[in-house]
């Protein structure tokens, strides 16, 4: 595999590790198609990220940001930094890295598998919904030019044990926002459930290896003085698996973008605008293109 | 893009090809089968009629063999669409009360259930006549080998006695590449096999028997179809060792 | 008060599935330990080596007993058992059941492998793996044909033994490493007959709804 030519993917940023996890031993992973090393600089103890060349060498260093938990790392030139993720510099925030998966699927159906409400009861059923509580009721969402995001709000659903923090399976209705910062990076705004004046933010950095084969990690940001460590991972960690089966059997792999090739209804506006604004930015990276857009060499 | 997709099939013609045992596909039951290098979904609803569909969601691409039947209806897994009989799209629970467009259906395919097995129509058109076996059967036993038909019927024409020594000689039914029988030498029944292929690299032998079908001879006849499918493995195996 | 065994597990991990499952179709009661497996590596430190010098889960702590594989754990809690035939006393399915054991740790070891590598790796399973896992769901299912020819439903007896609960999380999550149930039709039917049994619980990689 070869380092793709896409331009939109290219020139974007990827967390490729969890920083805490980086040592001296180079550690084997791939972005975008190329394969690349990580490791810590026995000398400085700064993180790298090289690309390993035929043959096995080195090339030069890739850019390399620290942040919320993560390695991030691009091969182009992003003309928009990493997101920015307010919650994360709150002192009592509980930082919680739910480690890396392998998923056979396109980074796209990824981020809108995120994006959506509507398989609550039936791929997390009686956790993050139930039937016959399958309503997804109106919500807004939108391209925010300004900020060349997407964003979904006034999100809200029934689940019977929504956060970690619901032991008793009781239900409540969950108020949600979605954001999408950058075509492989998704994220979710609920109230915390333990800290009603407050907003839980959990984020899905994915790892594109390839167009149908990506690694991602949940990072979660929670006000949450009642779970321990571990709950909060295996909360996280079960429901995430719960929609890799789900990824992994759709056809195609790969994100159709054109309008016709999928029927949406309303509960996926969210999905709509999100395939709307990779179709804008002409992303073929995990995508489909609508006919005539975007054909590559 | 599809690995199944570009399959090539040795068969072009019109006509019914075998994927499955009826008995395999018990009421409230759904599977994904390959059909002419397509892959469906084949499912039955709750009141015994079996239905084969694009084994893919018109809502989000899910595969609908992930799926499950609520009475007559094959709902999906991802958003629990549910889909009638006809392949039209009846209930969207994200939103109960809406009344769903008519242009909310599956690509559907023609599907017939004769001498125990049950059959897919391959062809542009829509289906013309039953597949040619008798009426009744007897379920032994589907093998799924990984080798492709090709392969799997050389072995059938040129080597059955490998496999079938002691029962009858198995034979090319007439005019259809893929049927097979054997006469049992004592003439109280027939075994029937239908040769199903799946990619380039996997194919399914579909058995039943006619006449007489005690537990005992279905026995038999199911441990040999087993030897069948590991001596074409082993078989493909070393010829593909020999080629590198 | 009585004091409850103790199981270290990893919620996505299939062998710590085998024992859940065995626990909640049995009915036998316990506490859970969760460990932090992934990212963690919390099975790797020395807290949880002190109990388990292996480093590897499920672990049983039941007072000074400690049991470190699924299927010891689940043959002990079906032993303790004061009714059912989880674990026939007859010695010819008794055999069957351990027969089936063996195979359950030695010959589905692959498919613990395969779904590791699927799960966590960098790429996919190799095809050989994967050939082996069919090559043993093969063995499965030849023998599902004759016991159903036969007119059983079940691996090792006329109704479920450990057999049956040690076997199905390799097929029944065989999806995750890329192995379709499809060609499987013997096992599909002993699967569905699986999920109809009183306290029969899923884990990710198997569908709730059905």
């Amino acid at each position: 595999m070869t380092l793709t030519t896409d331009p939109v993917a290219l020139d974007a940023w990827y967390a490729v590790a969890t920083a805490s996890e980086v040592t001296h031993r180079p550690d084997r992973t791939r972005l975008l198609g190329q394969d690349i090393a990580i490791d810590r600089c026995r000398d400085t103890g700064a993180i790298r990220v090289r690309p390993v060349l035929h043959g096995g060498e080195y090339g030069d260093p890739l850019p390399v940001i620290e942040r919320y938990a993560c390695v991030f790392t691009t091969f182009g030139n992003p003309d928009t930094p990493i997101v920015e993720i307010e919650e994360a510099g709150e002192p009592d925030r509980r930082v919680v890295p739910c480690g890396w998966f392998t998923i056979r699927s396109s980074g796209p159906r990824i981020v809108e598998n995120f994006l959506d409400m509507a398989h609550f009861p039936y791929v997390h059923t009686d956790i993050l919904g139930s039937e016959p509580n399958t309503d997804v009721g109106p919500y807004r969402a939108e391209i925010r030019a300004d900020v060349d995001e997407v964003w979904a709000t006034g999100c809200h659903f029934w689940q019977p044990r929504g956060a970690a923090t619901e032991r008793d399976g009781s239900g409540m209705m969950m108020h949600i926002d979605y954001r999408v910062p950058s075509p492989f990076i998704v994220m979710l705004y609920r109230v915390a459930p333990s800290a009603p004046d407050r907003r839980d933010a959990i984020a899905l950095f994915i790892q594109p290896m390839g167009e149908e084969l990506c690694r991602a990690q949940p990072v979660e940001f929670l006000v949450d003085e009642i779970s321990t460590h571990t709950e909060l991972l295996h909360f996280e960690q079960v429901i995430f698996l719960q929609d890799r089966l789900i990824l992994e059997n759709q056809v195609p792999r790969r994100l159709p973008l054109d309008g016709q090739a999928e029927i949406p209804t309303r509960a996926d506006t969210a999905s709509v605008a999100y395939r709307r604004w990779l179709a804008a930015k002409g992303l073929g990276y995990g995508t489909i293109l609508p006919h005539g857009q975007g054909e590559r060499a | 893009m599809d690995e199944f997709m570009t399959s090539r099939l040795p068969d072009d013609g019109a006509g019914w090809i075998a994927i499955g045992l009826s008995d395999d596909v018990p009421a409230g039951c759904v599977t994904g089968v390959v059909l002419a290098g397509r892959q469906l979904a084949l499912w039955r609803d709750g009141e015994g009629a079996p239905h084969l569909w694009e084994d893919r969601c018109p809502h989000r691409g899910m595969r609908m063999s992930l799926g499950f039947v609520r009475g007559n209806d094959l709902a999906c897994l991802y958003h629990g669409w549910r889909f009638d009989g006809a392949g039209q799209c009846r209930q969207i629970p994200a939103h109960p009360e809406l009344k769903v467009s008519a242009r909310i259906c599956m690509k559907t395919f023609d599907v017939a259930e004769r001498g125990g097995m049950l059959w897919g129509w391959h062809g542009r058109d829509r289906a013309t006549g039953a597949p040619e076996v008798a009426a009744s059967g007897t379920a032994v036993r589907s093998i799924h080998a990984a080798v492709p038909a090709g392969a799997m019927r050389v072995m059938l024409e040129e080597t059955p006695g490998e496999f079938f020594y002691g029962l009858g000689q198995l034979l090319p039914v007439g005019g259809h590449p893929d049927l097979f029988s054997l006469t049992m030498e004592d003439g109280t029944g027939e075994l029937v096999l239908a040769l199903q292929p799946i990619s380039s690299a996997q194919c399914a032998v579909h058995a039943v028997l006619r006449g007489q079908a005690d537990a005992a001879l279905r026995a038999e006849c199911a441990r040999r179809m087993g030897w069948l499918r590991d001596s074409a493995e082993r078989g493909h195996d070393d010829r593909q060792g020999a080629d590198t | 008060m009585t004091v409850l065994p103790e199981l270290y597990e990893f919620p996505l991990d299939d062998e710590c599935y085998k024992v859940r499952l065995a626990l909640s179709l049995m009915g036998v009661a316990s506490r859970s330990r969760p460990v932090d497996m992934v990212p963690g590596r919390e099975h790797e430190k020395p807290a949880f080596l002190r109990i388990n010098p292996l480093g590897t889960l499920p672990v049983w702590v039941d007072g000074p007993v400690i049991l470190r594989e699924a299927a010891t754990i689940v043959l002990a809690c079906a032993r303790g058992l004061k009714a059912g035939n989880w674990l026939p006393a007859d010695p010819a399915a008794f055999g069957a059941v351990m027969d089936w054991l063996v195979f359950s740790v030695r010959d589905l070891h692959a498919a613990h492998q395969a779904r590791d590598c699927a799960l966590l790796g960098q790429e996919e399973p190799s095809p050989a793996l994967r050939a082996q896992v069919r090559r043993a769901f093969n063995v499965m299912e030849d023998h599902m044909v004759l016991r159903h020819i036969g007119g059983h439903e079940w691996f090792a007896d006329a109704t479920p033994t450990i057999a049956d609960i040690l076997l199905f999380p390799a097929f029944a999550l065989c999806r995750d490493y890329g192995v379709d149930h499809d060609g499987f039709p013997a096992l599909r039917r002993w699967m569905r007959a699986m999920r109809t049994l009183p306290g029969f619980i899923t884990m990710p990689g198997i569908p709730d709804v059905t």
